[in-house]
């Protein structure tokens, strides 16, 4: 863990800026955060190092290079994606951020998340944390890797992650 | 009229619904099933009593219980079971139950040991199941109070396997797994003789719950009707993605139908990239000699057709009642069973050659996840499908649920549990409903 409170606050900020284009649903922005090898992971249910396990042992909830972030936004925006059209309610929150390592050029950051999807009277929570490598770009930076790791050990009650993480 | 004699030769076995949950009209080209067959109580405690206590259900295949002491858990046909191999190298399945109270004896999903041990007052199981321990420093039991073994675990009535997969039946006098599994095994082997190492189950399986009843995942699975419409987000991707000028509806050329027993199969023609061995640019050029090396193996081994058969065709296997095999660019498996009538539990599996090297297993993996996952391009929106349906059927006064695609095409003398059809019309589905008819009708026992 790494203290440095000025470099904290900006990660943190970096990141509610980041779900913020989740929760307003501006994924075209969110997508341009990732750098060309920029990856966006979901880690399966209940491994025991989620934070760090590659496909191919395991098969990922989410895997996707940055082809596929694309794709995934562009099917996202479109009338045809049912499972979010119409939209649901969706809210990103975010918080024990942490510093783990910083070599000047990338860091590493962890995060507490809650996501909280409601639609048609049902609700589904998913809880866990993010694990971001960040590249400094400018006054801020760009996301190599953002690693949701669940901690719900059954996908439920609609069984499915329509929205992104 | 004469026309529609001319559509229904006379040459067709009689085909009739046993149950009132079924309406076919013949001379209509119809094939109707009664919404209250995904809604009704009673209809959930037949299918508990005649179709999970009845067939055969899979539990689990051999990979993932490779080494002696290995065990994994898992609910199957609404009972907890365990599914061990014995430090001998036997398989079994029991109730994980402990015969002592009654507590549920292990909670771990899978791992490696000797014995299962309740935490309640320390009973012992080892993996034959016998009763080995039950910390009792006084002696207070008699000496031959587990003689006749009545203590031991017990164990499912049926326990068989067809080439790794392991199946249970919780009725004794069941007909044997190969009879049961008939027309499904020519398909079985297709995926078995992929690599001469084994298949096997990769890690991380995924397990979910959805708001719709059980055999709207049945329905779905076998249907490629759906695809194109649904799932246009997805063949628009892989489309744009393989810069492939075709449209999403000219992906599919075959056949669908039933294989027997309520069995069914689509098969497609039209080849898309395999792992298995067919190689596509998409699957990047450092993979190739390695497909092509996969390719000239599998001729060797089997022959140029059947060679060509594995690797450039594909297939979605439904063997009756709640398991799916596809067997697409990446392989599948899964189970679905009602927790109500409004609710599903559904596992997949992935599954691949146990000998694929890394960079193959790879693209394999990838492309399960982006159709089937539940956060893949495709599976949410049939998800949400489901949770519709539930919704808008569920208090609506009558409701027929329609299968009667391709009715007026099926070949002479086909009945509808093994009769085919275009891959695009749902002879397969309605192979299936039969043979639910059947069963929920008391006319089929399976035994």
């Amino acid at each position: 863990m790494l203290r440095n409170d000025e470099l904290l606050r900006d990660v943190e900020t970096f990141i509610l800026d980041e779900v913020d284009l989740l929760d307003s649903w501006q994924l075209d922005k969110w997508q341009e955060l990732f750098t060309e090898d920029g990856r966006y992971l979901i880690p399966p249910l209940n491994v025991k190092n989620p934070d760090t396990i590659e496909q191919g042992a395991v098969v990922f909830l989410a895997h996707d290079d940055i082809r596929m972030i694309r794709g995934r936004v562009e099917r996202l925006l479109k009338k045809s994606a049912y499972v979010e059209s119409p939209r649901s309610n969706v809210r990103h929150m975010v918080s024990n951020v942490r510093l783990l390592e910083d070599d000047g050029e990338k860091l590493r950051a962890r995060a507490t998340f809650l996501i909280y999807r409601a639609r048609r009277g049902m609700v589904t929570i998913y809880v866990g944390q993010y694990f971001y490598k960040l590249i400094r770009e400018g006054d801020s930076f760009r996301i190599q890797e953002k690693r949701a790791c669940l901690d719900n050990d059954l996908l439920q009650p609609q069984g499915s992650i329509g929205i992104i993480l | 009229m004469s026309n529609q004699v001319a559509r229904h030769p006379a040459a067709l076995r009689p085909r009739r619904a046993l149950t009132e949950y079924l309406r076919i009209d013949e001379a209509k080209g119809r094939f109707e099933v009664d919404k209250r067959a995904f809604t009704d109580e009673e209809v959930f405690r037949k299918e508990r009593d005649l179709i999970f206590s009845k067939c055969w259900l899979y539990i689990g295949h051999e990979s993932e219980i490779k080494n002696p002491r290995d065990f994994v858990t898992r609910k199957v046909g609404g009972r907890n079971l365990i599914f061990n191999r014995d430090r001998k190298g036997e398989v079994h399945a029991f109730y994980n139950v402990c015969t002592h109270r009654g507590s549920m004896l292990e909670v771990k999903t899978s791992g490696t040991q000797n014995v299962f041990t309740c935490p309640y007052h320390g009973w012992v199981f080892d993996g034959e199941g016998t009763l080995r321990d039950q910390a009792d420093p006084v002696g207070g039991y008699d000496e031959c109070f587990n003689e006749d073994g009545r203590y031991n675990l017990n164990s499912v009535p049926r326990l068989e396997n067809y080439r790794g997969w392991y199946f249970v039946n919780f009725n004794p006098k069941a007909v044997d797994l190969p009879t049961y599994l008939g027309g499904t095994k020519e398909y079985l082997d297709l995926i078995a003789d992929q690599s001469e190492a084994g298949m096997e189950v990769i890690g991380g399986s995924q397990h979910l719950v959805n708001g719709g009843n059980w055999k709207l995942l049945t329905d779905n699975l076998t249907d490629v009707y759906h695809g194109f419409v649904l799932h246009s987000t997805y063949f628009e991707f892989v489309l744009s993605r393989t810069k492939n000028p075709k449209t999403n509806d000219t992906l599919f050329q075959g056949f669908a139908g039933g294989l027997g027993n309520g069995h069914n199969v689509w098969e497609n023609s039209y080849a898309v990239g395999r792992p298995i061995a067919f190689w596509i640019p998409a699957f990047g050029e450092e993979t190739k000699p390695i497909i092509e090396k996969k390719k000239q193996e599998l001729v060797e081994r089997f022959g140029q057709e059947r060679a060509d058969r594995i690797a450039t065709t594909s297939r979605n296997l439904s063997i009756f009642p709640n398991m799916v095999i596809v067997d697409n660019v990446g392989i599948s498996i899964r189970t679905m069973y009602p927790e109500t009538t409004g609710s599903l539990s559904m596992n997949i599996w992935a599954m691949a050659p146990a000998d694929e090297p890394a960079n193959l297993r790879n693209v394999r993996l990838d492309n399960h996840l982006t159709f089937t996952g539940p956060a893949g391009f495709a599976h949410p929106d049939d998800y949400e499908i489901f949770e519709r349906i539930r919704e808008g059927s569920e208090n609506s006064p009558e409701m027929w649920f329609d299968y009667s695609k391709g009715m007026s095409k099926v070949e002479e003398g086909a009945d509808f549990l093994t009769a085919r059809g275009n891959i695009f019309d749902e002879a397969q589905q309605r192979a299936w409903w039969s043979q639910w008819d059947r069963i929920i009708a008391g006319a089929e026992t399976l035994e």
